[in-house]
């Protein structure tokens, strides 16, 4: 019982200890394991003597166990490297994504970004709004002229009055001509055919003032009609042309303001990226963790297969356990590549003395998976030495 | 151009993981899972310019394998970066007479990799 109990303690000590995960639980592994081993040694001639409960049937079966236990242990770190090996894979495709889904709206598209178009965008509304604005400008410009024609037109009403008064009055004249001429007899008949003409000529040229005054009318009424319809038809232009360049502005503020938002969005969205390309940082130096328990573990399974071997040596009837604690630790510590390892070995084999210098590194000498913090001169880490 | 590295790690999961960091800063990748792979990769024709090896490896142990790569007169000159969980003074030294150019202590930060990438390669 005494040996299944040193067994159980020595390795659950061995991998508190080179793990460093619990100091406190090594410490009690180191004691425990220390009495054991002190205890057996001191009846290392009953246990080993052949005739015990340490018979070389009972050890060919602790040597088989142990052997077991070193594959499963090798199995365990298997499948714990393929599981590391898929969760790497995937935070690489979770920060791929995430780089992804921010180049998508970052407002480029064939070579313009998005602010270019508004701007463009902008910049042609504005030219077609200041286009119907100058047509605006020359309806009302028309319509001016046009009120200059309507005074033109009142002008010619007002000269047919003053033709007609003419012809009346120039009637008048050749009715006293003519009045004249019959009271002069015989003499005065040139006179009356004269009269007579003139005559026919006043009421002609009364005729055509009339005539004039209606065409002016009519001139007057259509310029009217054409006047009001022009008027309205510009202020309506003028109307919608503002209200286009209201709407145009309001819609160009928006389009800005939600341009503003996405470079926001996407600015926020850099940030996060870069934000979550450190924390994978962080968690693919974290999942490091697996190489060192990886190789802490194989360290383990070497010390395990170390103790199937002494077991094999005692059932060909060979004393290891005699071996100088020195030797043993240079056999033992051979492989190991941590100073934590070496030190837990040394500690255990209470040889300290040969790994006194030995400083483990931060990382490997926490609980806690921290990253390094660069110290050096060169800024790339305490972890890091340039030849 | 990319640049490629050669990776050796007997480690599935720890070449993976500076496979990726170097794969997305945009170099060509090559990988073995000990020296004599990495031996083997170099023969391949492929131009390396830049190593990065595990010290502790079954086969052929990154101190051997440096010094068979230094032996090739194409490779005498190229940095190797040692990438291991050894930070023995000693170990650094023999690293170093091997023809190592740095030497990182394991767990590594993915940036701090490219930064000292970035530093040695010429």
């Amino acid at each position: 019982m005494l040996v299944v109990a040193f067994l159980i303690t020595f390795f659950f000590s061995v991998v508190a200890m080179l793990a460093s995960y619990s100091p406190i639980a090594g410490a009690i592994g180191v004691f425990v394991a220390t009495v054991s081993f002190m205890a057996i040694w001191m009846k290392f001639p009953l246990v080993f003597s052949g005739n015990s409960i340490f018979s070389p049937k009972y050890v060919k079966g602790l040597q088989d166990t142990v052997l077991i236990q070193s594959a499963q242990l090798k199995g365990a770190l298997a499948s714990l490297e393929n599981a590391i090996v898929k969760v790497c894979g995937s935070f690489h495709d979770i920060a791929r994504k995430a780089r992804d889904t921010i180049s998508d709206p970052s407002g480029k598209k064939g070579g313009l970004d998005l602010q270019t178009i508004i701007n463009e965008g902008r910049e042609t509304l504005e030219d077609l709004l200041n286009r119907i604005q100058e047509k605006s400008n020359l309806s009302l410009k028309t319509l001016a002229r046009m009120e200059g024609i309507q005074v033109a037109m009142k002008e010619i009403v007002h000269i047919t009055d003053e033709v007609e008064a003419i012809a009346e009055n120039t009637k008048l004249l050749a009715l006293n001509a003519r009045i004249e001429a019959t009271r002069m007899g015989e003499q005065g008949k040139g006179f009356t055919v004269i009269s007579d003409e003139i005559t026919v000529l006043a009421k002609q040229c009364t005729e055509t003032g009339v005539r004039i005054r209606e065409l002016a009318q009519k001139l007057n009424y259509d310029w009217s009609n054409a006047f009001e319809e022009l008027q309205g038809l510009a202020s309506s232009e003028m109307d919608q042309a503002q209200r286009s360049q209201r709407d145009v502005h309001q819609a160009l503020s928006l389009l800005t303001q939600a341009y503003g938002d996405l470079q926001n969005a996407v600015e926020s969205a850099n940030y996060r990226s870069q934000s979550l390309s450190q924390d994978i940082s962080q968690a693919v130096m974290a999942l490091q963790f697996q190489d060192i328990v990886n190789q802490r573990v194989i360290h383990v399974i070497e010390a395990l297969e170390d103790i199937g071997q002494d077991m094999n040596s005692y059932l060909k009837g060979k004393n290891t356990l005699g071996e100088d604690p020195e030797e043993r630790f240079e056999r033992l510590a051979k492989p190991y590549t941590m100073a934590s390892e070496r030190q837990a070995l040394a500690r255990q084999l209470g040889v300290t003395n040969v790994v006194q210098n030995e400083k483990p590194t931060q990382y490997q000498s926490q609980s806690s998976h921290q990253a390094p913090v660069a110290t050096t001169e060169s800024g790339l880490g305490d972890n890091v030495e340039l030849f | 151009m990319s640049k490629t590295v050669l990776i050796v790690d007997d480690s599935t999961s720890m070449r993976q993981m500076v496979s990726m960091t170097l794969k997305e800063a945009g170099f060509i990748v090559l990988e073995g899972g000990n020296g004599q792979e990495g031996l083997n990769k170099l023969a391949g024709g492929t131009k390396v310019q830049l190593i990065v090896s595990d010290l502790n490896m079954p086969v052929m142990d990154g101190i051997t394998f440096i010094k068979h790569v230094r032996q090739k007169p194409e490779y005498k000159f190229i940095p190797i970066l040692m990438l291991t969980t050894e930070s023995q003074e000693g170990k650094k030294q023999e690293g170093k007479a091997a023809g190592a150019t740095g030497w990182i202590v394991k767990p590594f930060d993915p940036q701090q990799l490219l930064k000292v990438i970035a530093k040695v390669l010429p």
